[in-house]
């Protein structure tokens, strides 16, 4: 029996570690080892860097720089994924060789997701992270977004997800962008209906705000995984905060 | 401690990252892996734990890596498998039929049966019996002839081998260069060829 994870998201540019409410007014809160190292100390089961640079200019590819990738990997013990300009196998290679243990693929995989495929076939689904930005456009319905949800498609995301196990994904990293930097909680019935449209595992994201949110999203919602970034870049809970209220509400996770 | 040089395997799959950084984190000389005449004569030979099993052992089957693998074995070397590495070790896998594995521990390899328990089984799991953290990443277990060599096991819809020893040849289907301490102790008495205790 292995325990739901409580990942932290740590958002990439120029090498350190920024943050931002949907990727606008980016604020640097310090170096990125330092940072994994603590949140791996505080119990994170996961780390999940984003690389928004390598993301925003889709105009302009120039891949995800690596040079930190190989300082994480050789100080931080515990799993961690890459995410942000990631289009082919190529650009994964040289991220899994640089030491990533699982690669995240976003708007790449919206475009052409034949791009899971490439990467699951020769480094198995587990390291493939589908990185899914929805939007409702109604109560029960999301679309599929692309580039951190700044552009929309007419991709229903049920459909989207269903298809991504086929398409060679090994989970689901599900971000609900109405949700996300609200922190007022995941969107737990829209994560509750991607999980029961797939077999693969999903990690809830976006609307992490207190410790509860976790819980909700991991029994109500299903959720394998949930993940929090600014309430624990604030220093408003730790992930032992967070672990606390989930043993408290009897859920059994890996002892900090 | 004595030098040990770890020979670690190369599948050309970008495979080598996380293993290789925590090895040389633990102190250990390393040589990676191309040619058969890279698995020296001595020292101890990994093979890491991410890629897909046809892929891999198609590589090494014809480099002829795979040989020197298995003659490394028989001369009573110690061989370290993990995850897919471990699995690579059996004969034949449910992953890459028609494929043949190294074949240095009798038996087969096939999908985890996860009683609808989402697929891959990702995540930290309690192992052996004092329940020690260990992260899994896989959706495939291996299955051993000789049952007595399962030494430790873990849990995902089934009751799976997480640890496998027999002589100097050893398997962890979890990556324990990504399971924080307990991880990086098992892997440095795996290199040291101490025994494992879980």
């Amino acid at each position: 029996m292995s325990w739901p994870r409580i990942i932290v998201c740590l958002d990439v540019a120029n090498g350190r570690v920024v943050k931002g409410t949907r990727f606008r007014d980016l604020k640097d809160v310090g170096d990125l080892v330092d940072l994994a190292l603590r949140y791996a100390d505080q119990g994170a089961d996961e780390i999940a860097f984003l690389d928004i640079e390598a993301s925003a200019d889709a105009g302009k590819p120039r891949g995800t720089r690596l040079d930190w990738v190989e300082r994480v990997a050789r100080h931080l013990f515990v799993p961690f994924s890459v995410g942000g300009g990631v289009r082919s196998w190529d650009d994964a290679f040289r991220l899994l060789d640089s030491g990533a243990d699982r690669i995240s693929v976003g708007s790449a995989a919206v475009s052409r997701p034949e791009v899971l495929g490439e990467i699951g076939e020769r480094a198995g689904a587990q390291a493939v992270i589908l990185s899914l930005d929805v939007r409702h456009v109604d109560a029960d319905r999301c679309i599929v977004t692309r580039r951190g949800g700044r552009e929309d498609t007419t991709i229903g995301a049920l459909e989207f997800a269903g298809a991504a196990a086929r398409f060679g994904a090994g989970e689901i990293l599900l971000n609900v962008i109405d949700a996300d930097g609200t922190r007022d909680g995941f969107d737990v019935d829209y994560t509750r209906s991607i999980v029961d449209a797939v077999t693969i595992p999903v990690i809830a994201s976006g609307g992490a705000g207190r410790p509860e949110h976790f819980a909700e999203v991991i029994t109500r919602g299903k959720a394998s995984a949930a993940l929090g970034a600014g309430m624990f870049h604030d220093g408003s809970y730790t992930v032992g905060d967070v672990k606390q209220v989930l043993q408290q509400r009897g859920i059994v996770v890996r002892p900090c | 401690m004595k030098s040990v040089t770890a020979a670690v395997i190369d599948y050309g799959a970008g495979n080598l990252g996380n293993a290789r950084r925590a090895i040389e984190e633990l102190g250990f000389p390393l040589k990676l892996v191309r040619e058969p005449s890279d698995v020296s004569a001595d020292g101890t030979v990994l093979l890491p734990g991410v890629g897909n099993y046809g892929a891999a052992m198609e590589t090494i089957n014809h480099s002829g890596v795979a040989d020197a693998i298995r003659e490394a074995a028989r001369s009573g070397r110690r061989v370290i498998g993990i995850c897919l590495g471990l699995q690579m070790l059996f004969s034949t896998s449910e992953e890459a039929p028609g494929i043949p594995g190294l074949g240095i521990l009798a038996g087969r390899v096939r999908r985890l049966h996860s009683g609808g328990r989402p697929l891959p089984h990702l995540g930290w799991g309690p192992v052996g019996t004092r329940g020690t953290p260990l992260y899994f990443a896989h959706s495939f277990v291996v299955d051993p002839e000789d049952r007595s060599t399962i030494k430790a096991t873990a849990e995902w819809g089934e009751t799976f081998p997480a640890l496998v020893e027999n002589g100097s040849v050893v398997g962890f289907q979890f990556h324990p260069e990504r399971s924080g301490d307990p991880g990086l102790e098992l892997l440095r008495a795996a290199l040291n060829g101490q025994p494992l205790n879980l």
